[in-house]
């Protein structure tokens, strides 16, 4: 323990004025004994003091180091430091700072205070706040070099892992897309991260100091309206505000408060909530358009229990929306109709979707045909989840077409006398041709079975009672041609041979054609798929055109006429019929005009006959047009749909 | 050369005609049909005397047509004209063409049979009387210019002598050339002799207008 006596001693005796007058209170004990007593009082402290310190001569060999030094230095006990060199304690960097510039510092003003490392004898780096200066010994020549250590190993790595953990707070609120601000109570901006300086253009250090609304507003006073005014009362806030730029922003405002409650300022939170709120209002819009639209809407699972309504589908169920959620589709189906549904619904989960149409039933039990359209609905991974339907009530639509049918019907039927009326001529021609025959042949007969005496043959009377027979059927037959075709009808939709068909209109026609001179030619194949629809309309159609064929042919001059009906099959379900003449085709105007009501190039024409007819033709789901002949003349060409 | 008359039927209904002729076989007339104008034009043989049916309507060449064609050519075959539907322009148009008669579809018979009976009796007359004028234009044909200058004297009504001075000719050369005449033109007398001189120059068929 003598060293830190000598320590003692010296620091006493030869410590700097201010030292020493640090010290003096206790030199100025005066007594012998107070100085032995303060003597060890001291070497206690520096024994137990938990500061390390040590002295080294001016070559740098060690005097004294006390057990904290000895502690840090990895040094077993001061005793194994006394004679080392303290440089060796320097690893080569911090020693040719020692060197260079503190012992020259230290020499010349007497102290130097500054961070060096030192290295352990077991070569650990210890980081250090080293307080060197110089002490005398007893003689005044006599030179020490004392340092205080000060270790501050742990505290840089507090603070280094401070400043680590602050850049990574910083480059977390630097990476969010939100504008993140702290100002305080005076609105000047403390703190903003790089979206909020970016917002307007800025790095987030150009923002600190200035207002919040001088930066955002343009303002030079407070907003009216700002949405942290509440939060100065402590609460925290959400409010929305729309920018001048458009844009909508959820702006969140929280105070922070210091220890004691006080406020110190506020943190704003702002969300670019713009492509939400479309979102949003779009929803809203797609909401209140399902909910408001006249056409009925429903939801539905795999298995048909309803997962939405919007109130049409209700409503044209006489129901309430509430009333049917969760239900089955079946309660809108009579279980007749519930076969139609379960085959939509297969064919919506099989093909992806169905459209047609079906009936419905309401609460009260009465039905309505609707036009329903149904899609498979997928979840993001394409499994089929339920279905969406779309429901029309077509309950007026199949009147006002009912209506219209008829209202065709009446006018089909009105054509029909009317052009009855304009080819009776040719049809009473058509009847006199067997009345006359049938005439003729009798009296023959009378004449020869009441001549005297001559015995007539019967075999010859046999043969021609027969063709009179024959002929009596032909007259009877065109009869009830022109009956069918002038009776009071209903439109009544069958399955039949449109072969059938053109044979019953040429019947019609051959008087008025040979009237005219003109060859009637059937070129219809042996087998034809049959078509549906209203025969006698069709034989309407088909007797106008070959009427306007003729009536074509009767201003042609010279050469041969030859009226053409053809019916062929264009595929499976198409059959097209063609009337074809060696008229003088139809001028360009008449081209243009040839469908449109009340356009005739007859004399007499009242210009409807075609108009009706591609009306009944559309009605059959067909076409109506006509083509030019490569030499002379018009084909007219119809379609219809074969038979399913 | 009397030819036996024959009913020329014309008409492409099939039962039509063989009904006709049927009934026209009935009351023992000879009858031959045709299915169109043109098959009946293609056999046409104008010495073949007798009348001819003709529907108005038929495909290719129409009755009225036919008619006109054998105008033409001539023919003073009578035609009735059938129609199953006659409207009065058609009727008055086929009359004036010189049509015998049109008949509406279905006739009475007996008015068919009566109307043919009639027309073939025309048709013989038409062929005597055009024999008789065939005969006097053959036998003035045959006549010498100076037998012609005394027969249009003679006819004139002027005696001999007359004839005589004018032509400065005596009277018995006068004589001599009228025996000539009146043989050449087998004339009895002078009336006779006249009235031939009148159909030679007007030998109308009494059905022309």
């Amino acid at each position: 323990m003598s060293k830190p006596q000598g320590g003692q001693s010296g620091e006493r005796s030869h410590a700097d004025p201010s030292r020493r007058s640090r010290v003096s209170p206790t030199s100025r004990l005066g007594r012998q004994a107070d100085v032995q007593k303060e003597s060890a009082i001291l070497s206690e402290l520096v024994t137990a003091s938990e500061f390390a310190f040590g002295w080294a001569d001016l070559e740098g060999n060690v005097v004294y180091l006390n057990p904290a030094a000895c502690r840090l230095l990895d040094v077993p006990s001061p005793e194994d430091a006394i004679g080392t060199n303290f440089r060796s304690f320097y690893a080569a960097g911090p020693l040719q700072e020692l060197d260079a510039q503190v012992l020259p510092t230290v020499l010349r003003e007497g102290k130097w205070i500054g961070e060096l490392p030192l290295r352990s004898a077991q070569g650990r780096t210890i980081q250090a706040i080293q307080n060197i200066f110089l002490i005398h010994g007893q003689k005044e020549t006599e030179r020490y070099i004392a340092n205080v250590i000060t270790d501050i190993t742990d505290r840089q790595q507090t603070e280094e892992a401070l400043r680590r953990s602050e850049a990574e707070k910083t480059l977390i609120l630097n990476s969010t897309s939100e504008l993140i601000i702290y100002r305080d109570s005076e609105y000047a901006v403390r703190w903003a991260n790089e979206s909020a300086a970016a917002s307007v253009g800025k790095r987030p250090e150009e923002l600190v100091g200035r207002k919040c609304y001088e930066i955002w507003r343009a303002r030079q006073i407070p907003c009216d309206q700002c949405p942290l005014a509440d939060v100065a009362e402590g609460h925290s806030i959400e409010s929305e505000l729309v920018g001048s730029d458009g844009r909508t922003w959820l702006i969140h405002g929280t105070p922070v408060r210091g220890e004691n409650d006080e406020t110190l300022g506020f943190i704003k939170v702002m969300t670019d909530i713009t492509e939400r709120k479309k979102a949003e209002q779009r929803l809203h819009l797609l909401s209140s358009a399902v909910e408001q639209s006249s056409e009925g809407i429903a939801v539905a699972d795999l298995e048909g229990h309803l997962l939405f309504v919007n109130r049409a589908f209700a409503t044209m169920h006489g129901y309430e929306p509430e009333q049917v959620l969760g239900k089955h589709l079946s309660v809108f189906h009579t279980p007749e109709q519930m076969r139609v549904v379960d085959e939509a619904n297969r064919t919506a989960q099989e093909t992806g979707e169905f459209h047609g149409e079906v009936w419905h039933a309401r609460r009260d039990g009465s039905v309505f045909p609707a036009l329903m359209q149904k899609s498979l609905l997928r979840d993001e991974a394409g499994t089929p989840i339920g279905m969406i339907g779309t429901l029309q009530d077509v309950t007026q639509q199949r009147r006002a077409e009912e209506l219209t049918r008829q209202r065709e019907a009446e006018l089909a039927h009105a054509s029909r006398l009317s052009m009855m009326g304009e080819m009776a001529s040719g049809i009473v021609h058509e009847v006199n041709q067997p009345l006359s025959a049938i005439a003729n042949g009798a009296h023959a007969c009378l004449r020869l079975l009441t001549a005297e005496g001559e015995g007539a043959d019967p075999k010859q009377f046999a043969g021609k009672l027969h063709v009179i027979a024959e002929q009596a059927e032909r007259a009877a037959q065109i009869v009830r041609r022109l009956r069918g075709f002038v009776a009071k009808w209903e439109p009544k939709w069958s399955n039949f041979d449109v072969c059938a068909a053109i044979r019953e209109t040429a019947a019609f026609i051959v008087a008025q054609a040979r009237e005219g001179g003109v060859e009637v030619q059937l070129d219809l194949p042996g087998c034809l798929p049959p078509v549906r629809g209203d025969m006698v309309q069709i034989e309407q159609v088909i007797l106008n055109l070959a009427r306007n064929s003729l009536d074509a042919m009767e201003e042609e001059q010279g050469g041969a006429r030859h009226l053409t009906f053809r019916a062929s099959a264009l595929d499976g379900e198409v059959v097209e019929v063609a009337v074809e003449d060696t008229g003088p085709g139809l001028t360009p105007d008449a081209a243009q005009k040839a469908f449109e009501p009340f356009f005739s190039t007859k004399k007499m024409g009242m210009g409807i006959g075609l108009s009706i007819s591609r009306s009944i033709i559309e009605a059959h789901h067909g076409c109506l047009w006509f083509t030019p002949n490569p030499e002379r003349g018009a084909t007219f060409r119809f379609t219809l749909k074969s038979a399913p | 050369m009397q030819r036996e008359a024959t009913v020329f039927v014309v008409d492409d209904d099939e039962a039509a005609r063989v009904m006709l002729q049927f009934l026209l076989g009935s009351v023992g007339l000879g009858s031959e049909g045709f299915t169109s104008a043109q098959k009946f034009l293609d056999h046409y043989d104008p010495d073949r005397p007798g009348c001819l049916l003709l529907d108005v309507r038929m495909p290719g060449m129409s009755g009225l047509e036919l008619q006109s064609r054998l105008a033409c050519q001539g023919s003073k075959l009578p035609i009735i004209l059938l129609t199953g539907h006659a409207d009065v322009p058609m009727a008055v148009h086929a009359v004036r063409a010189g049509a015998f008669d049109f008949l509406e579809k279905p006739t009475n018979d007996q008015v068919l049979l009566d109307r043919v009976q009639q027309a073939i009796a025309l048709d013989r007359t038409q062929r005597l009387h055009q024999a008789a004028y065939d005969g006097i234009i053959r036998r003035l044909a045959s006549l010498t210019a100076k037998e012609r200058e005394v027969m249009d004297r003679v006819v004139a009504g002027k005696a001999n002598r007359q004839i005589a001075a004018e032509l400065g000719v005596s009277v018995k050369a006068i004589e001599a050339r009228r025996a000539n005449v009146m043989s050449k033109m087998e004339a009895q007398s002078v009336a006779d002799l006249v009235r031939m001189t009148i159909a030679a120059s007007a030998p109308e068929d009494p059905q022309a207008d």
